[in-house]
């Protein structure tokens, strides 16, 4: 515990220097110095210390793994942020002190968990209805209807809608097994994913899928499933590919981006280019062209990242996510309770589907769809849900060292 | 001149996401993947060095329903007990006829243990480790 606690403290204290290191080069390279950056760095040290100090002290184990991993992802998104444009960062800022907030909240209150995952009914009815009334009520923005906006406040609620999936699938399937409770449960998942298909929400729609196929196996055990799912969404791409156009375009870029560079296959290819511009070591920060990269505050700030720090500090990026899904598995296993291993496989497969699906889509290893990469990219609602599943996690796990 | 600075510090901010990166390694060495190895245990302080793994209540002394039985005679039946709440392990004497002592001072009431206290129990000599 000692020995660990000194090597927590260097982890603070590196991610202090690389935190000032990259603001003070944000600073100075405005002209005439602009002290603005040092002073968000050293807000962002202050709510990471107070963080700190709460895990250590108070979450029984003094466990902190989880808060220092997903803080220095926020960092690195937040120094990107701030480099693309000032004005998210300083939004992000918020959303990110609200995040750590929330996470530490959770992990103290979510062990009265049993109260929250009592009624399924109810859980799997809100989720649906939030997103009926996104179809309803909700904005266009970039291509997809999937924003509502609430006196003033713009959210997206299909981010809210995967706690409320994963805690109602979580109760559902703790205590039905049985296959006519998986068919049940299978029409819950299409009814989402049809939800998700009509606000043209492709990526979140795929998420729901591979997550709600990872539930099955994971409550029955019985590889069948799986594969059919698989097989179901092998049958819903095809047809999707031939009905709807928007669907034609990204796969015909994923084939051949060459083909219309300033046209369909626009983001990719400048995707493309940034990542290779980089090379090994990156072009430094602040001398990338993120100006030519589409949506690049959110789908696309992988591509600036590796552009700016280079393929080693992307691949670091991704052991880092590798790091906390493998956690959260390794902590579903050892668990007995049949509840909390679905909860933490179901949530940790959310996020590492969605990390996949943008990595990959960025990287052009599979088509790309737009989803927020999560910790690292700028969004309310994307910074909240994945500190709300962080917390979720971390309070089961700690529950789990306590039992022994 | 940002170039130049921006070109060093991409070495420096590298080698800080690894040097990150290995640490975290370390710790998750130490205490499991999550947490689980964060277990307190005490050592002999002889030539024997036999841990005890602490548990949420470990009482010691030299009867055989003891948690850590030590077989000594100026050890009582019950002697002392270490117990686990939020904040971490204290020890308490259960009115033994010699008394326990922490970094050679006899304890009255309850002790919070830090990382390498020696506990004496009668004779014997024990050290907390976390």
């Amino acid at each position: 515990m000692t020995r660990a606690s000194r090597h927590y403290k260097v982890m603070l204290f590196t991610l202090y220097l690389f935190l000032i290191i990259c603001f003070s080069l944000l600073a100075i390279k405005s002209d005439p110095f602009d002290p603005k950056p040092i002073y968000m760095g050293l807000g962002y040290m202050a709510i990471i210390t107070i963080g700190f100090i709460t895990m250590r002290i108070f979450a029984l184990n003094g466990d902190a793994m989880l808060f220092m991993l997903s803080n220095f992802l926020c960092g690195i998104g937040l120094v990107m942020l701030y480099r693309v444009d000032e004005n998210l960062a300083y939004r992000q800022f918020i959303w990110i002190t609200g995040g750590i907030a929330l996470f530490i909240v959770i992990t103290f209150l979510f062990k009265y968990y049993g109260q929250v995952m009592s009624n399924y009914k109810l859980l799997a009815f809100f989720s649906l209805a939030l997103l009926a009334v996104t179809i309803i009520f909700g904005k266009e923005h970039g291509g997809s209807t999937n924003w509502l906006k609430i006196g003033g406040i713009q959210f997206q609620p299909s981010e809210f809608v995967k706690i409320l999936f994963c805690l109602a699938s979580a109760s559902f399937l703790k205590d039905h097994k049985e296959q006519k409770d998986v068919i049940i449960y299978t029409v819950f998942v299409l009814m989402v994913v049809m939800l998700l298909f009509i606000q043209k929400d492709l990526g979140m729609a795929i998420i729901f899928f591979l997550t709600g196929m990872v539930f099955v196996y994971t409550a029955t055990g019985v590889v069948k499933y799986p594969a059919i799912g698989l097989a179901m969404l092998a049958i819903g791409g095809g047809a999707s590919y031939f009905m709807f156009s928007h669907v034609r375009v990204r796969f015909e870029a994923w084939l051949n981006p060459w083909m219309d560079v300033p046209g369909k296959s626009y983001q990719i290819v400048q995707s493309l280019f940034a990542i290779g511009a980089g090379g090994l070591f990156g072009s430094g920060l602040g001398l990338g062209h993120p100006e030519y990269i589409p949506a690049v505050e959110t789908d696309l700030i992988y591509s600036i990242t590796v552009e700016e720090f280079g393929l080693l500090v992307g691949l670091a990026i991704i052991i880092i996510y590798l790091l906390i899904f493998v956690r959260a598995y390794l902590s579903a296993m050892a668990s007995e309770k049949t509840a909390k291993q679905l909860l933490l496989t179901g949530i940790s497969s959310m996020l590492a589907f969605q990390t996949f699906i943008i990595i990959g889509g960025v990287t052009k290893f599979i088509p790309l769809t737009g989803v927020t990469l999560p910790f690292i990219s700028y969004g309310g609602s994307s910074i909240l849900t994945s500190f709300c599943f962080l917390g979720i996690m971390n309070s089961l796990s700690i529950e789990e060292v306590q039992q022994q | 001149m940002y170039e130049f600075l921006a070109g060093l510090f991409k070495w420096i901010l590298a080698s800080l996401v690894y040097f990150f990166l290995f640490h975290t390694i370390q710790v998750i060495r130490l205490t499991g993947w999550y947490g689980e190895k964060a277990n307190a245990y005490l050592i002999a302080n002889d030539e024997s060095k036999i841990k005890y793994e602490l548990k949420g209540n470990n009482v010691i002394g030299r009867g055989q329903g003891c948690d850590i039985v030590l077989n000594n005679q100026f050890v009582s039946l019950r002697h002392a007990v270490i117990t686990k709440n939020w904040q971490g392990y204290y020890i308490e004497d259960l009115k033994s006829s010699n008394g326990t002592m922490v970094n050679r001072r006899f304890i009255k009431k309850r002790k919070k243990l830090k990382d390498g206290d020696i506990i004496t129990i009668g004779p014997i000599k024990l050290t907390y480790r976390s």
